[in-house]
């Protein structure tokens, strides 16, 4: 059992709020100015704006280090483009988007008009409702990503919790489980690949499926990925439930779906909230991986296509992703942060 | 009192400022003077910034006004001539015990020679009874073995004064007594002036020259300050027939009562309870109550030669045995014993959740095997669940007992005793909100909604400072009158036990621990708390408990502490 706790350490809910507020008390000098609603309005302004000041001081250090020493690298494609080029690139794949966006619109339009006439020649058989087929641009991949990433993370919590709380709640299920789990959880989404990729074709043989081959090969990479983090951490929530609240829960009485829901699952939650923190972030990281190679248009994709493509614009294109990669995956953990205080209200005492 | 004072407090005051931004005021102004070879005592309640004001004395903090003056000096931040023990021990766990006092030792006299060092450290270590555990880590001894590392540490500085920070709150009431005793040596033997904080005013009396009492939160200042002309060595039990300990007792607890009048409790509800019975608690048919009738009043619950057996890697370990006890319905009984002596162990077998090795425990004519409704538990801790509210709480056990009332009915039972409780204003409020005061009393309101057979309390105010201790003392007085219900209740304090009991039932020492003497409590109902400080009886009742705790004032406790 101890193995399968480890990962506690890293997946503690609790935060820590109790610190004395002297930090973000306003400095001295504003403190012992006239005392007026302005001045306390203004000295906290510039308390706040403090917390900035030393990460706006490290991205810019970045940057700057980035800009002098990515021309000294020098490679197949030229030199490693510096800040300025990756912005570029930035903005080209925005004109490229909405430059799509304008012949989709134009497209329709003709269609319709063109339908329109038809109708007004009297030959309704002419009509025709075609989709605009044009290749997916950069916040099209973005799409797919998330899309991939959602349907993974859903179906790996899906099948996480109810088998976490199984675990947490019978030593002897646990004991099934665990070794199956610690083996497993090692395991890199390239692995994975091949036999999910082979299982999935041999299932989906229609020719036009409801989802695409791709995007169901890398959701389950994803979900065989992202599954252990919330497994293991729901496992730990529903054994380390107060012993005090199960003997309340034995004088009660209540029977299994009341003490189900009614004390095991809103005490586990603040750690099943931390392990699909821990799942979404691994869900994103190996979805860059499993879309490379299992060709579902994405970003992982995107940047393939980029590194095969090989084009002077590549390499800037390619650092244009990562960038947004890491972006997505911090707002997709801060998000689940937000969720994770949200179900840790209530549950300190 | 000619000579110039060791330390001088003059006005001082704290305030600290919340994260939105509202500045709360902790102390408003203190003024203390303490002279030379004192022992004083600050006598206050949680949250009363007892430990803001110890940590300014001890330098950790600064005061936003006022001065704190050491022989006259301004003192400048933390310093070898104000030695502090923590309550929470702050020992270095991977240090051992002597490594932790050494480094005291080491940081305050870099002056002497090390064999100097050394010879200090082991004084200091031998002062405190740890001459054996020197080599020992912190993680090997029990609380009290741990708290004296951290007094040795303090005196190893060789302060001038040592602050105590409630040292003992976190101990078990036998502990607490040996090291009451042990800090008592101490002070004589060193005879340095000492400053404890503390919420126990048997504490504060048995050790202090002077108390001073801080009145409660916010904006503490020092209140009545009461001079403890009890002659020493003062022994428990011999305090307890000293008739000026009794008038002092008396004084401060009123003092404290009075400082306290804001928060009373027990207001009159304004919902009637609804007359519906449990369930199971509905009376059989006439037939069958007039065969039973005779027999439940009197022996309404037995312990018949209940035996507890735990199995240990060492073999089985015999905890309770040969426990008899026949209660009346109605009875109150409270089961008091130094710690480790099974009472607990009794408590859980009568709820049904701790099986039973051998003998019976049979309740109103049916024999207790399982946990229910019908056998009431409120625990130390208040075992609330923390993401509903109190109502919600006390809903849920009302629903598995009365799940053929009303709706209305229900809410009705609910709200009927979380206004006994003194909680009529607070029942939306989570229990994650609220204070351990408050919790407790839901618990208490969550038992006596379950119109149980049985109530059993296992040590309900032991997480409690005392001022809210006796606050939920007078609750459960209240609610037991209106509803008589056959209660047992384990208590280490001596006072609660009295107070609230129709029968003491003391318990010998484990392992084999078994009931030692019954002592009946003669008092007439219902019991007031300040009629009772008055009363010969009560402390002759209390002599009689003390003598039989002091009897067995040994056993696995004794050598651990």
């Amino acid at each position: 059992m101890a193995t399968l706790y480890a990962e506690l350490e890293d997946a503690e809910p609790m935060q820590d709020d109790t610190a004395p507020a002297a930090q973000t008390a306003p400095p001295p000098a504003l403190a012992d100015a006239p005392a007026g609603p302005r001045s306390t309005i203004l000295g906290r302004i510039v308390a706040h704006a403090r917390e900035y000041v030393w990460p706006l001081i490290g991205i810019a250090a970045f940057i700057g280090l980035w800009a002098v020493l990515a021309p000294q690298v020098q490679t197949s494609l030229g030199s490693l483009p510096g800040p300025v080029e990756v912005a570029g690139q930035g903005v080209s794949l925005y004109e490229e988007w909405s430059a799509a966006k304008t012949s989709e619109a134009e497209f329709y339009a003709q269609q319709e008009a063109s339908n329109a006439a038809a109708i007004a020649a009297g030959n309704p058989e002419a009509v025709r409702e075609f989709n605009y087929s044009g290749p997916p641009t950069f916040p099209d991949q973005v799409l797919t990503s998330l899309e991939t990433v959602a349907l993974g993370f859903g179906l790996a919590t899906l099948l996480a919790v109810p088998i976490g709380l199984v675990c947490g709640l019978s030593r002897r299920i646990n004991a099934a489980i665990n070794p199956l789990v610690q083996i497993m959880k090692p395991v890199s989404p390239l692995a994975w690949l091949p036999i999910v990729t082979m299982v999935i074709s041999a299932m989906i043989t229609s020719p036009d499926p409801v989802l695409p081959k791709a995007f169901v090969i890398s959701a389950l990479v994803v979900m065989l990925c992202s599954l252990w983090p919330t497994l293991i951490n729901t496992a730990i929530g529903a054994a380390s439930i107060d012993k005090d609240l199960l003997n309340v829960g034995r004088v009660l009485r209540l029977g299994w779906f009341a003490k189900l829901t009614r004390l095991i699952l809103p005490s586990a939650l603040p750690y099943i909230f931390t392990g699909m923190r821990l799942s979404l972030g691994v869900g994103w990281m190996v979805l860059i991986a499993a879309e490379m190679l299992a060709q579902n248009p994405g970003l992982g994709k995107f940047v393939w296509d980029e590194f095969q493509n090989g084009s002077s614009q590549s390499l800037a294109r390619i650092m244009f992703a990562v960038i947004v990669i890491g972006f997505i995956g911090f707002g997709l953990d801060r998000a689940m942060m937000a969720l994770q205080s949200l179900a840790n209200r209530n549950h300190t005492i | 009192m000619n000579t110039q004072p060791i330390l001088s407090l003059r006005g001082v005051r704290k305030s600290y400022t919340g994260k939105s931004g509202g500045v709360s005021e902790v102390l408003a102004g203190i003024d203390l003077d303490v002279s030379e070879g004192e022992f004083v005592a600050i006598l206050g309640f949680s949250g009363a910034g007892k430990t803001t004001l110890i940590s300014a004395i001890a330098g950790l903090l600064e005061p936003d006004a006022g001065e704190i003056l050491l022989k006259g000096e301004p003192i400048d931040g933390p310093g070898k001539d104000r030695g502090l023990v923590f309550q929470s021990y702050s020992l270095f766990p991977w240090l051992t015990v002597e490594a932790n006092v050494a480094l005291a030792v080491d940081a305050g006299h870099k002056d002497m020679g090390r064999a100097e060092r050394a010879a200090l450290v082991k004084q200091k270590v031998a002062l405190v009874g740890l001459g054996h555990a020197a080599e020992r880590k912190p993680a090997q001894l029990s609380g009290g073995m741990r708290q004296r590392v951290a007094v040795a540490r303090a005196l190893a500085m060789e302060p001038e004064i040592l602050l105590l920070d409630e040292p003992l709150s976190a101990l078990d009431a036998l502990t607490r007594a040996k090291l009451q005793n042990e800090i008592e040596r101490i002070r004589k033997e060193e005879k340095r002036t000492i400053i404890l904080v503390t919420n126990d005013v048997d504490e504060a009396l048995l050790l202090a020259d002077r108390v001073a009492v801080l009145t409660p939160a916010p904006a503490a200042r020092i209140g009545r300050t009461f001079d403890v002309a009890i002659p020493r060595p003062r022994g428990r039990e011999a305090m307890n027939d000293d008739v000026g300990f009794q008038h002092l007792r008396k004084q401060i607890v009123d003092y404290l009562g009075q400082l306290n009048a804001g928060t009373s409790s027990g207001a009159d509800s304004a919902v009637p309870l609804p007359n519906v019975a449990p369930l199971d608690l509905a009376p059989p048919p006439q037939a069958y109550r007039d065969a039973a009738r005779s027999a439940v009043e009197s022996r309404y619950l037995e312990f018949y030669k209940l035996r507890k057996v735990y199995p240990t890697p060492s073999g089985p370990l015999t905890v309770v045995e040969d426990f008899n006890l026949l209660m009346d319905r109605g009875e109150f009984v409270s089961l008091i014993g130094h710690s480790g002596c099974g009472k607990s162990t009794v408590l859980t077998m009568a709820a049904g959740l701790n099986s039973i090795s051998s003998g019976g425990i049979v309740l109103d004519n049916r024999e207790i095997d399982i946990a229910g409704p019908d056998k009431a538990v409120v625990f130390q801790a208040p075992s609330l669940m923390p993401w509903l509210t109190a109502r919600q709480n006390v809903a849920l056990g009302v629903e598995r007992v009365y799940p053929h009332a009303a709706r209305a009915e229900r809410r009705d039972i609910v709200d009927y005793y979380l206004e006994r409780v003194g909680l009529g204003d607070a029942k939306d409020k989570l229990a994650a909100e609220m204070s351990n005061g408050m919790r407790q009393r839901v618990g208490i309101a969550r038992a006596f909604a379950l119109s149980p057979r049985l109530l059993l309390l296992d040590e309900p105010f032991g997480m409690l400072d005392s001022l809210t201790r006796w606050d939920l003392q007078d609750v459960l007085v209240e609610v037991w009158n209106r509803t008589k219900v056959t209660a047992i209740m384990v208590t280490h304090d001596v006072d609660e036990a009295i107070l609230l009991a129709d029968r003491v039932v003391m318990m010998t020492n484990g392992p084999n621990a078994t009931i030692g003497k019954v002592l009946k409590v003669d008092l007439p109902r219902p019991r007031d708390r300040k009629a009772l400080l008055e009363d010969p009886k009560f402390y002759q009742y209390r002599q009689e408990v003390l003598h039989f705790l002091a009897e067995y004032d040994h056993g696995p406790a004794a050598k651990a502490a």
